[in-house]
C-alpha cells in the first residue's frame, strides 16, 4: 500500500474522536471543555504553521532561514523550562537559554557533520527536527534539575548551614542535593531508554515507518536519536545546575537565599 | 588580642524595601581568651541572629569581623568558622546516620588544616557521647530517629570534633533533661578550662541560673529602638 498523504477533510473527520474527550469532561463535569476547544484550536494552528515555515525553510535551504528558526525554538525551550518550575533565580531565563543552546546544538551539529554526515551544517531536513528533539527532552530535564535543586536547598537550608558552620566549602555543603538535583533531571531520558520498543513505538520511528521507511532504518534513527537525547539532557542539566549554583552562592561560603525565589 | 572581634555590626531584615527596622547597628563585641559570655535578651532581640552574623551565615549589612586581628573574608572565611563553631539552636542531621554526621566534621576539618589540627578521632567521638549520656546509642543508627535531646547531644560532639577555639551555643540544652544539662554544661566547662588561653564561649540560654553558672559576663541585646 502506498503512503497515504491526509487532506483537510481527513482531520476534520479525525477530529469527532474528540467528542469523546469533550463528552467525558460535560458529563463528569470536568470542566474541561473550554481548554480542550483551545488546545485543539492551538495544535492545529500551530502545527499548520509549522508545516508552513518547514515548507519554506526546506525549499529556501539556506542558513540564514534555519538559524532563526532554531534561535525561536531556543527561545520557546527555555521559556518552558523556566516556566515548568516553581522557583527562580537571577538571570534563570538567559541561563535556561544558553545551556539549551549549547547542549543541542553541540549535539546536533556533532551527530550532522561526524555521523550523518550531511552536505552542509544547515541542512534543515536533518538539523531543525533533531534539534528540536533534543530541545523537548532537554527542557524537561532542565525544568526538573532546577525545580529539586532550588527546592531541595530551601527545604534543607538548616542542614546546608550546619555543614557550612563547620567550615565546609559552599559546594561541599550542598553537593548531596546538587546530585539529587542532576539525578532527577536525567531519570525520565534513561527510564526511556529502558523501556522504549517495549511499551510504545517512539514518535519519530513511528513517523518514518508511516512515511514508508524500512522499519529497520527508522530503527537505527531511533537508536541515534536516544543516545542524543541522553547526551544533550545531561550536558543542557549540568550548564543549567551549574550556572544556578553559581549564581546563588556568595563568596563568603554561604548562599543568598534572597536570590531564590518563588515562581 | 581579642580571638574575636565584632565592630560596628548592623543586620537589617531582608526585604525589598529599606522602612525594615534594623535589628541591631553599631554592635560592638570582642571576645578574649578564657571568656564566657552570656547574650541577653528578649526572644526576638536578635541574638540567634547575632551568632548567624558571627559566623557569616546571615549577610552583614555593616562592620566586620576579626578573628586573632585578621579581617574575615571570602579568603578565610572556612578556616574561621571551623574554628569559630556555631551550635545550631535546632539539632539537624547533616547526614543521615549519627557516625556520618561526625565523619563529616572530622573530614572538613581535616581538609581544611592537613593535620595542623587534630580533629576528635571516632573513638574520643565515642568517649564525649558516653559522657553525654549516650553510651546506648549505636552509631550506625539515623540521626533523625534520635530524639531530640540526643541528637542536641550528638550535634555538640559533632561541633567539638572541630576542636573549635569559640563555641557559639545557641540554647544547647534547650532540649535536655537537667541531668543532661548538667552533662553538657560540665563538658563545655573542661573543653574551655582545658586551654584556657585559646578557647572562649558565648552562651545563648533563657536560663538565668544556668547563665549564672557557666558565664563570665554578660551583654545584652538591647531592641533597636531602646538603643536609639
Amino acid at each position: 500500500m502506498p503512503y497515504v498523504q491526509l487532506t483537510p477533510w481527513d482531520l476534520l473527520l479525525a477530529s469527532l474522536l474528540l467528542i469523546i474527550p469533550a463528552a467525558i469532561s460535560i458529563f463528569l463535569k470536568l470542566g474541561l471543555e473550554k481548554s480542550l476547544l483551545i488546545a485543539t484550536i492551538r495544535t492545529v494552528v500551530q502545527l499548520s504553521l509549522l508545516g508552513l515555515v518547514l515548507n519554506w525553510v526546506f525549499a529556501a535551504d539556506r542558513w540564514y532561514f534555519v538559524v532563526p528558526m532554531l534561535l525561536v525554538m531556543f527561545v520557546a525551550a527555555s521559556r518552558a523550562a523556566i516556566g515548568r518550575s516553581k522557583w527562580r533565580f537571577p538571570n534563570a531565563y538567559l541561563t535556561a537559554f544558553f545551556s539549551l543552546v549549547l547542549a543541542s546544538s553541540l549535539t546536533t551539529f556533532a551527530v550532522t557533520e561526524i555521523v550523518i554526515k550531511v552536505d552542509h551544517w544547515y541542512e534543515p531536513r536533518y538539523v531543525i527536527p533533531l534539534l528540536g528533539m533534543l530541545l523537548g527532552n532537554g527542557l524537561t530535564g532542565i525544568s526538573l534539575s532546577l525545580d529539586r535543586l532550588l527546592s531541595d536547598l530551601v527545604r534543607e537550608r538548616g542542614a546546608v548551614e550546619a555543614r557550612l558552620a563547620l567550615g565546609a566549602s559552599l559546594w561541599s555543603a550542598t553537593l548531596p542535593w546538587v546530585r539529587d538535583a542532576i539525578r532527577n533531571g536525567m531519570i525520565p531520558i534513561i527510564n526511556s531508554m529502558m523501556i522504549v520498543g517495549l511499551v510504545s513505538l517512539p514518535g519519530m520511528m513511528t513517523g518514518q515507518i508511516l512515511a514508508g521507511a524500512d522499519p529497520i532504518h527508522a530503527v537505527a534513527y531511533q537508536i541515534l536519536i536516544m543516545f542524543m537525547i541522553a547526551s544533550a539532557t545531561a550536558l543542557g542539566i549540568i550548564c543549567l545546575c551549574l550556572t544556578a549554583f553559581k549564581r546563588i552562592s556568595h563568596p563568603e561560603h554561604r548562599i543568598s537565599w534572597d536570590k531564590i525565589t518563588r515562581a | 588580642m581579642p580571638l574575636l572581634n565584632a565592630k560596628n555590626l548592623s543586620w537589617t531584615p531582608p526585604g525589598r524595601n529599606n522602612t525594615k527596622q534594623p535589628l541591631f547597628t553599631n554592635f560592638n563585641l570582642q571576645l578574649y581568651p578564657g571568656e564566657s559570655l552570656a547574650v541577653e535578651g528578649s526572644s526576638g532581640s536578635g541574638k540567634s541572629t547575632l551568632l548567624r552574623c558571627l559566623c557569616l551565615l546571615e549577610p552583614v549589612v555593616d562592620g566586620k569581623i576579626f578573628w586573632r586581628g585578621t579581617p574575615v573574608g571570602a579568603q578565610n572565611v572556612r578556616a574561621f568558622r571551623n574554628r569559630a563553631v556555631y551550635v545550631h539552636q535546632r539539632p539537624i542531621a547533616i547526614a543521615p546516620r549519627i557516625d556520618e554526621n561526625l565523619e563529616y566534621a572530622r573530614q572538613v576539618t581535616q581538609s581544611l588544616f592537613h593535620g595542623e589540627i587534630e580533629p576528635l578521632s571516632s573513638a574520643q567521638q565515642r568517649t564525649l557521647l558516653d559522657r553525654l549520656g549516650l553510651a546506648d546509642i549505636e552509631i550506625t543508627r539515623n540521626f533523625d530517629d534520635l530524639s531530640l535531646g540526643e541528637q542536641q547531644r550528638v550535634a555538640l560532639v559533632r561541633c567539638l570534633t572541630t576542636q573549635p577555639d569559640i563555641l557559639m551555643l545557641d540554647e544547647p540544652t534547650a532540649s535536655l533533661d537537667p541531668k543532661n544539662a548538667a552533662r553538657v554544661e560540665e563538658l563545655i566547662h573542661e573543653y574551655l578550662t582545658e586551654k584556657p588561653d585559646e578557647r572562649a564561649a558565648i552562651w545563648i540560654s533563657h536560663q538565668q541560673d544556668q547563665l549564672q553558672r557557666v558565664t563570665t559576663r554578660r551583654i545584652s541585646m538591647a531592641p533597636f529602638s531602646a538603643a536609639n
